[in-house]
């Protein structure tokens, strides 16, 4: 088979498949946000195999590629479902490089029980227990236990269910972080397993990179609220995406978009395919740059939508805030850079 | 998706790397001038007679049949280690394998390919540039023949040309985009003056081109008449192709320069990591997209607005790159002492203007792809 870029056949109609489901799942309007059925999207996830992707096979490698589950988190992003698909992937993609036992991963990946990935307090990397005072779940929304480390000589993942709070409204609408005070909200911790030095900066680009899946499919679907709203919205008698300084706003942003895809899923490919140096490398350059494209695209398209885009009946602030939780996550552009510097030139 | 070679791949981009190795040119390109040219012109020929050029060309036009993907190893290994670029062709040949009949891809293709007729593309003109549509230059059909007035410009490398790619309204009746064809014309035909403009950078590439009463033989038109626009519209969108994945390799060799510049310097502007990462990000950004383009060409698609995509992108890194090399290291070049680095600054300003300009490339995007209403 030769060097190929594009979809594979079985890869488009995941895509199409995920895109069905999104768009069944995800917010059309901000008054969905009040009336979702979290317990049962998650079940729809659950049964049709979505949560079990990151579940060890008989020989302890991925159910599904990366590049598949960064499909299946473009479509999410792009139709704005809320539910903590990363947040799971994510944990259950830790719990198999530790090596933990099927008792605690079943649960997990059919739905019964919620895991999220403790990071620090901001948010630049996965949390160590003894490091931090506080630790950040995220993508939490009905978990009761989140991942970390604990700093041994190889470090080990343990398990910390915590006595969940009521969260105060945040700022992306989609999807909770919730805060935990090491001294006072950890109930319980248990040591699951080793996990060693590269296998975590292996977890660390596949969830860099399906982060960055995430951010094209949001940055995807401001660009088509956009551009839809420049179709119908009419002054001086015509539409205003007939416009040239509207059209070459969303030219640009669409240029972001591609660019950005081309990053995300070289990464996902990388994360997988590359050795882990390159797989990194490749994983903060693709976050630094959807981090700062996917702001200048959600940006645009509240711009686009003049008056009403300030509004909070317009869809474009849910984009705009999704896209600034997954800018922070394990480090935004300005975090990213000096790294991808460091690991170009070969240092570690 | 898969982003290594195949076997066969990783073998032949071997062998380039080998050959271009032992054959690379030991004098760099000349100036850009009339010595530049032929230099270029013999780097051709030595890269077809060693089987490197028309990869993918057909068989029967002097190429190899092969998948486009040969062609772009190539240029991407030309590019790396920093060999002469090749110019451009295959768009010009999109014109015949789109609209020519056998005999004219018989009697014009292989020639192209082996470097011994050099083409050039008239369609801009004085009146018609962003708006190529409402081009003037007319073609009176006179029996067997046509006859062309008018004039061209920006016609890169037209003093030395052998033949044009012309296109001209052969029926000034019809509506704009209905009146054209296209032609190939000699460009030693009786009644031609070619006359070069000098670029900001103060060599002459590009050319007014006159036609006075030139005759073409009816055999010299490009698919039908009248036919002249979608060809045009399928040259122009494929003029991005193979080759920009060499042009993308050789911004490696000065994003390289600037990185070992800002490795070694101690007095550097506050922010020159951030914004040479910041390049190499949007470098990265560019080299996957001209790949997935490619890709798609490959798989048999035709090349269609994600084209214009490829051109913005490597706009940004040109023009990133020309304005750190303005904040780290263009003294030498504004005291008369290294002109490399003034020439690529400038170039960079070129180059959101040639091939259509950056907004011509908006509009495209806007109306194809994000199918936004056309304005009135």
């Amino acid at each position: 088979m030769e060097r190929d870029l594009t979809l594979s056949e079985s890869e488009s109609l995941l895509l199409d498949e995920a895109l069905r489901l999104a768009k069944h799942l995800g917010l059309e309007n901000v008054a969905d946000l009040d009336v979702r059925d979290d317990r049962a999207s998650w079940q729809i996830l659950a049964n049709g195999g979505f949560l079990g992707l990151a579940e060890p096979d008989e020989n302890g490698g991925r159910t599904a590629s990366a590049v598949d589950i960064g499909l299946i988190a473009e479509a999410f992003g792009q139709h704005l479902v809320p539910l903590p698909f990363l947040g799971s992937v994510l944990a259950t993609e830790l719990l198999r490089h530790a090596g933990v036992a099927p008792k605690v991963v079943v649960p997990v990946v059919s739905g019964q029980r919620r895991l999220a990935v403790g990071l620090n307090t901001a948010l630049t990397s996965l949390a160590t227990l003894e490091d931090e005072d506080a630790l950040v779940a995220f993508d939490a929304a009905g978990a009761d236990g989140v991942l970390a480390l604990r700093s041994q000589d190889v470090p080990l993942l343990s398990i910390v269910q915590f006595r969940g709070v009521a969260m105060p409204m945040q700022l992306d609408l989609t999807r909770q972080t919730q805060v935990i005070r090491v001294e006072s909200s950890i109930e319980m911790q248990d040591d699951l397993g080793e996990i060693q030095e590269p296998a975590l900066a292996r977890w660390t680009a596949f969830a860099l990179s399906l982060v960055c899946a995430d951010l094209v499919g949001v940055m995807q679907g401001a660009l088509n609220l956009a551009v839809q709203y420049s179709k119908i919205r009419e002054q001086f008698g015509v539409p205003i995406g007939s416009f040239q300084s509207i059209q070459h706003l969303c030219a640009e942003q669409h240029v972001n978009v591609e660019a950005s895809r081309a990053l995300s899923r070289y990464a996902c490919w990388a994360a997988d395919n590359r050795e882990v140096d390159q797989a990194l490398l490749a994983a903060r350059t693709a976050k630094a740059y959807c981090s700062s494209a996917a702001r200048t695209v959600c940006e645009a398209a509240i711009q686009v939508h003049g008056g009403m885009g300030i509004t909070w009946d317009c869809m474009a602030h849910v984009f705009l805030k999704r896209a600034l939780l997954d800018r922070e996550i394990l480090g935004n552009e300005n975090w990213q850079l000096p790294v991808v510097g460091r690991l170009r030139r070969g240092a570690t | 998706m898969k982003y290594v070679d195949s076997h066969e791949e990783a073998e032949f981009r071997a062998r380039v790397r080998e050959w271009l190795h032992d054959n690379i040119p030991a004098a760099p390109p000349p100036d850009h001038d009339e010595r530049g040219n032929h230099y270029t012109r013999d780097w051709h020929r030595e890269l077809y007679e060693a089987g490197w050029l028309g990869l993918s060309w057909p068989i029967e036009h002097g190429g190899q049949g092969l998948s486009p993907i040969y062609d772009a190893i190539v240029n991407e290994e030309l590019g790396a280690c920093g060999a002469p670029s090749v110019r451009a062709i295959n768009h010009l040949a999109r014109a015949f394998w789109t609209a020519g009949t056998e005999e004219q891809m018989k009697r014009f293709l292989p020639a192209m390919l082996r470097g011994d007729d050099q083409w050039c593309q008239g369609f801009s003109e004085p009146g018609a540039g962003s708006d190529l549509a409402s081009l003037k230059m007319s073609a009176t059909r006179d029996g067997e023949l046509y006859v062309l007035n008018g004039e061209k410009i920006w016609t890169s490398r037209a003093q030395w040309a052998d033949w044009c790619l012309v296109l001209a309204r052969s029926d000034p009746q019809l509506p704009k985009r209905e009146g054209i064809s296209c032609f190939a014309v000699d460009m030693n035909a009786p009644g031609i003056t070619v006359r070069p403009l000098k670029q900001i950078w103060g060599t002459s590439e590009f050319n007014e081109v006159f036609f006075d009463d030139v005759k073409v033989s009816i055999d010299c038109r490009i698919g039908d008449e009248g036919a002249g626009w979608p060809l045009a519209t399928s040259v122009l969108s494929s003029e991005r192709s193979a080759a920009d994945v060499g042009f993308v390799a050789s911004f490696r060799r000065v994003f390289d320069e600037l990185d070992t510049l800002v490795t070694r310097e101690r007095n550097l502007p506050a922010n020159a990591e951030l914004q040479l990462e910041t390049i190499y990000t949007a470098y990265e950004a560019c080299r996957l997209h001209i790949y997935s383009t490619l890709s798609r060409r490959a798989g048999g698609q035709p090349s269609g607005a994600e084209t214009s995509v490829d051109k913005l992108l490597m706009n940004r890194v040109i023009q990133m790159l020309g304005a750190l090399e303005l904040d780290l290291d263009f003294v030498p070049g504004l005291i008369g002492q290294r002109d490399e680095t003034t020439y690529r600054y400038l170039y960079g300003r070129a180059a959101s203007i040639y091939g259509g300009t950056e907004q011509v490339q908006r509009n495209i995007i806007a109306q194809r792809v994000l199918e936004m209403p056309r304005g009135r």
